[in-house]
């Protein structure tokens, strides 16, 4: 319980930026509540003083009096409802928009981890459970609880002994609805991780959907999915159960009570200590008061839902953000770099190394060139420049600033990259340039578009640069994705250009064009490039050969051939192969 | 409407059935229980003993007993077939899914439709539990107290009903709005949801560009848009809800008025003034309950018109076909005239393209990026229908066949490689989940990423996919090739998969390639020329055309793309030296 006070604390923060509405709001709930009692009250006026008492005149006057309280408190009814609505739907509002900023902060082991589908569903449908249940729920249960204290010190007043023996029922009923609450809270726990997983595997399956039609697939992965369903299917249909126990047993409570106290009152007591007024009037509040109480229990069931998604939805806000280290970079960035004994692995995976004693020097405005075996660790070099992972040893240097002494958002206004496979968003081909960038001039873009010979592609599109593209729906093929995402660099003013394999899916000829027309502007920036194609790496200053995490060699395309090493190999390999096509001629 | 409550929950009408008697049997017990305590109270007023009343308390404490055990197999009863419906509908939507074309996805995001699967069919299930509850419960009770008002004054009762008729003229005007804004708010969930999906997917490019802010400002846009909408849906609701909520207390002031009159003119008894009042009471819950069955039923409507949108998508699977594809022996495939355009782009990808592939040749297709290749590569591989008459295998039009039996015997490696989160060895025997290890052995050998395989600390039982974060963009795209290998196939398409390893990986590739002793057609895409040498026909595609074709001689012996970038890759080498 003690965790669920945390997050009501933590949800109750959202709520009293409402303050003023919620105040409204609560005052209405006696208001209305008065209201609407006053209704019996000018009905039993009515019967004992205009009919029984004769005083017919009076029946206009009563009536428009009645016909005014209703008018009021559905005008009252409508207010406080909006006035609910308002708040649940800002506080869901507000939620979804922290933690989407709580989650762009989270370190990239915490995506490397956890699944796509799974982070979504906490930021759509457990915040959509949260509301659905604010606005039926919560609100109405306080008025309950309200209306459920008033009706028992009337009850106290009247008769402090009936009220013991009706509340005699209450321990074994507070037991049996706390057996319900934790069988239920279990079972929407569950079900709200079950949300995420089955969320998971839809994400994954259509993302993949071409893959399992092409393998035949369907019924294996139908059957995966199955199992999720029917999990899920199974602890709701336990919830059905717990929540229709639940209900049903408070309900038929108030006629149990009724029954003992009857019986107590005539049958264990002498009848002249209760008079039968008494006992008519307590019959009256012994159905009142299991009303509101049948309503909280209905509410209880939808409360623990509320619950579960709060635990999911405030769980995922305490998951930690590293601290960005202060330090500041003294402008201005000339884009040097040094990487100096960096050893790293994957958390959690400490016994295959990524990076074992890796260093070497990039001086600003040159190109080096990283070469070596898939898995070498390549990419990984890449990642750590930009600061996506940290808990490396050894240290990483931009312009003699450590890296690990700055916020990654101040160094990667300085590094820009390609990947090796731009996965692009379904938004405004220019979106993608500038990924929302307003100092991007479209100029600017279309200056970007024609270094990576992207201008035909362009015109082939029916609103140029504001056409929507399609991520899954392969209206751009691989290589005029990456053209995208290579045009996403060279827009930045960044003065370090991280290259991995930027041009592999791009035709040779294309890619010299490319090459051509981006050397002017990529010779005054520091560039590091990773490739297979020796080809287009020739203008590297210094190349190294990475292979299993370690520099192996390290030097000038000359000096490496001279060194007869891995480079040298390497570059006789593809040497021979083409070679060989000449004499095939 | 009428489809859907066919085809799911009149699949559970036994449940449903025996649900509505214990339903009826519940407000029955209801109503006695008032009876018994009001005969109690008389007993008491006329001084009886508890002796005598002795019966009649433990009478009430029977029917409470009762009402509980009714109460809960009731709601057990009708909730029950709501998750049964919610569970068939997922898993139908679901099958559904893994059958439909590319087309689908170009016009629906990969978000929406997860919010569908998810969010819309909960709506579903909400209509067809909660739905049909109240709407039994209230037309019993309605029922039931309109006979007993009638039984005693006819007139008084047409009365009293007057505020119901406005009820429904105020629905009637309202509804049409509930239904738009609630469809228009399951839209703006679906963007929200697909908004998600790709920020969660692009998260390392977004860190890497600080696209962070820009992100939060369109999020928010959503986000805003979203609320928007359910305020709308929350002044309509707010509105009329409570107005349905006191339809009965506008009932009691016609009472109040009209009945007083009659009490007064003695065609009433005050007694019957008072019941007629308790009745109304009664009425109070279920005609409030009526508001939420419109907003439940509003909602389903609108979800369910979402999810129609998608089961109503034929899936090339469920087509008519005349034809199997037997797959003991590799096709005579020909490609007469095949045009082929994308929707919303204003030139076609392909054009008249005519190609005759005779069973176990190895075809090369060449050509810069953007001029089709894959698009040809998906066509072959049957994941894009191609259009009617113009794709052939052993000659039959391939849209006569029964879609899946082509599939079978056909492997693709995708130039946009996608492991699914599992091991090594899962994703290897992808297509046969229960063959051998030996086999992926096999196939991992021939795809050159044996060795990378066992270098991993857990080997075979090494994660990929999406946390696959061990796992380099290189062996990734060598598993895709080796989770080819493994399956049976007559055809092999290998998009541009070889261009993206060194010339060592590529070289032993292609030898490894050519050394399997099957002699399925394969399909090389590449604009490596290194690749595709070796191939016994090479066509050139440029802008969707073909524009030339011949083997690697003969294309070198005239002026082509192929021959250029022949000897651009040449000098890129001769420029190194």
């Amino acid at each position: 319980m003690t965790t669920d006070q945390h997050y009501l604390r933590d949800y109750m923060r959202y709520l009293i930026r409402h303050k003023k509405r919620l105040v409204i709001s609560f005052v209405s709930i006696p208001l209305i509540a008065g209201i609407h009692i006053s209704q019996p009250l000018l009905l039993k006026y009515a019967i004992d003083h205009v009919f029984l008492g004769q005083q017919y005149h009076a029946l206009p006057w009563v009536s428009s009096l009645f016909l005014a309280t209703v008018i009021i408190e559905f005008s009252l009814r409508s207010f406080q409802s909006y006035l609910f609505q308002y708040i649940g739907q800002h506080t869901v509002t507000d939620i979804r928009n922290d933690l989407f900023a709580h989650v762009t902060q989270l370190p990239m082991t915490y995506f490397d981890r956890t699944p796509q589908g799974t982070l979504t569903a906490r930021l759509t449908s457990d915040l959509e459970s949260l509301n659905d249940s604010f606005a039926t729920g919560v609100v109405t249960l306080i008025a309950d609880v309200i209306t459920l204290v008033g009706i028992l010190i009337a009850m106290i007043i009247l008769s402090p002994q009936l009220t013991a023996i009706t509340l005699l029922v209450t321990p074994p009923l507070f037991l049996f609805v706390n057996q319900c609450r934790k069988k239920l809270r279990t079972q929407y726990t569950h079900i709200r991780s079950t949300i995420g997983r089955l969320n998971a595997s839809i994400q994954e399956q259509l993302e993949g959907l071409s893959i399992i039609q092409q393998y035949n697939r369907q019924s294996y992965n139908e059957a995966q999915f199955d199992a999720l369903n029917i999990d899920y299917r199974r602890t709701t249909i336990q919830s059905v159960i717990y929540d229709a126990l639940l209900y049903s047993v408070i309900e038929s409570m108030a006629s149990i009570t009724l029954g003992f106290v009857i019986a107590y009152a005539l049958g264990f007591h002498t009848q002249t200590a209760i008079t039968i007024g008494l006992l008519v009037a307590f019959i009256d509040y012994i159905q009142k008061f299991f009303q509101p109480l049948k309503e909280i229990s209905n509410k209880f069931a939808i409360l623990q839902h509320a619950l579960a998604s709060l635990e999911k939805i405030f769980g995922l806000f305490n998951q930690p953000i590293p601290p960005p280290p202060s330090g500041t970079l003294s402008a201005p960035i000339t884009g040097s770099l040094a990487i100096r004994a960096v050893n790293f692995h994957y958390q959690n995976h400490p016994d295959k190394p990524i990076l074992t004693n890796v260093s070497f020097v990039v001086p600003a405005k040159t190109t080096v060139a990283i070469v070596g075996p898939t898995g070498s660790g390549k990419s990984t070099i890449f990642k750590l420049l930009l600061g996506l992972y940290s808990g490396y040893t050894g240290t990483i240097e931009l312009d003699n600033h450590n890296l690990a002494d700055h916020d990654p958002r101040t160094i990667r206004q300085h590094i820009v990259s390609v990947g090796q496979d731009t996965r692009l968003f379904n938004r405004s081909l220019a979106f993608n340039i500038t990924l929302g960038n307003p100092a991007i001039t479209e100029a600017q873009i279309h200056q970007a578009i024609a270094w990576v010979q992207a201008t035909d592609l362009v015109s082939r599109l029916p609103e140029g640069i504001h056409s929507p593209l399609n991520q899954f729906g392969s209206q751009l093929s691989a290589g005029e994705a990456q053209l995208i995402g290579f045009a996403r660099a060279l827009v930045s003013p960044a003065p370090i250009v991280l290259l991995d394999e930027a041009t592999a899916t791009i035709d040779s000829l294309n890619e010299h064009r490319i090459q051509t027309a981006t050397m002017a502007l990529l010779q005054t920036k520091t560039v590091v490039v990773i490739a297979h194609r020796l080809s287009t790496i020739q203008h590297a200053h210094t190349i190294l050969a990475l292979n299993n995490g370690q520099i192996i060699e390290q030097g000038s395309h000359t000096e490496l051939v001279a060194a007869n090493g891995y480079y040298a190999n390497l570059y006789r390999m593809q040497f021979n192969a083409t070679s060989h096509l000449h004499s095939g001629a | 409407m009428w489809p859907f409550i066919r085809a799911y929950p009149l699949r559970y009408w036994g449940w449903y059935s025996i649900g509505l008697i214990t339903l009826v049997i519940t407000t029955v017990v209801t109503t006695w229980i008032p009876l018994t305590v009001q005969h109690i109270i008389d007993a008491i007023h006329s001084n009886a003993t508890w002796i005598a009343l002795r019966p009649l308390v433990l009478n009430l404490i029977g029917l409470a007993i009762l009402l509980a055990i009714f109460r809960t197999l009731s709601r057990i009863l009708i909730f029950t077939p709501g998750r049964y419906v919610e569970y068939d509908l997922r898993r139908d939507l679901h099958a559904h899914l893994l059958t439909l074309p590319p087309s689908f996805f170009r016009t629906h995001t990969i978000g929406d439709t997860m919010s569908r699967v998810i969010n819309d069919i909960q709506a579903l299930r909400l209509m067809s539990a909660f739905g049909l509850l109240h709407i039994a419960n209230t037309s019993l009770i309605y029922g039931f107290v309109i006979t007993q008002m009638a039984a005693i004054n006819g007139p008084l009762t047409l009365w009293v009903m007057i505020p119901v008729p406005f009820a429904l003229i105020m629905i009637q005007l309202f509804v049409k709005k509930l239904y738009q804004f609630t469809k228009e708010s399951q839209e703006r969930l679906g963007h929200i949801t697909d908004f998600f999906v790709e920020s969660i997917a692009n998260m390392s490019v977004i860190k890497s560009f600080n696209a962070e802010s820009p992100l939060m400002a369109d999020m928010a846009g959503h986000n805003v848009a979203y609320r928007d909408t359910q305020l709308s849906l929350a002044r309509i609701r707010s509105s009329m809800f409570p107005f349905i909520a006191t339809i009965g207390a506008f009932g009691q002031v016609i009472l109040l008025y009209k009945g007083g009159q009659l009490v007064v003119s003695s065609e009433l008894t005050i007694g019957e003034l008072v019941a007629f009042s308790n009745y109304l009471v009664l009425l109070a819950w279920p005609t409030a309950a009526f508001s939420w069955i419109i907003s439940i039923v509003q909602r389903g409507m609108a979800s369910l018109h979402r999810i129609n949108d998608i089961l109503n998508t034929p899936s090339p699977s469920q087509a008519p076909y005349t034809a199997r594809f037997a797959g003991n022996a590799p096709p005579d495939i020909r490609l007469t005239n095949l045009s082929f355009s994308y929707p919303h782009q204003s030139q076609p990808a392909l054009r008249a393209i005519s190609l005759h592939i005779q069973p176990g040749q190895r075809i090369g297709i060449f050509g810069p990026t953007g001029s089709g290749k894959s698009t040809l590569a998906h066509l072959l591989a049957h994941i894009e229908p191609a259009p009617k008459g113009t794709l052939w295998f052993d000659g039959i039009d391939t849209r006569d066949y029964a879609i899946t039996s082509l599939r079978q015997h056909i492997a693709m490696v995708p130039q946009r490689r996608f492991l699914f989160s599992t091991t090594i060895q899962d994703t290897i025997l992808f297509a046969d989940p229960s063959a051998p290890l030996s086999v992926a052995e096999t196939a991992a050998k021939k795809a050159c990423v044996y060795d990378d395989i066992m270098q991993f600390p857990q080997q075979w039982g090494t994660l990929v996919g999406e946390k696959g974060i061990m796992v380099s963009g290189g062996q990734q795209h060598r598993l895709a090739l080796a989770r080819a290998y493994a399956s049976d196939y007559q055809l092999l398409i290998l998009d541009d998969v070889l261009s993206s390893v060194d010339h060592d990986t590529e070289a032993r590739m292609i030898q490894a390639l050519n050394a399997s002793a099957t002699h399925a057609t394969v399909v090389i895409i590449s604009h490596r020329v290194s690749a595709l040498k070796n191939c016994d026909w090479i066509i050139v595609l440029d802008a969707g055309q073909i524009t030339h074709q011949g083997t690697h001689d003969t294309l070198l012996a005239s002026d082509n793309s192929y021959k250029t970038t022949w000897h651009y890759q040449q000098m890129e080498t001769d420029l190194l030296a």
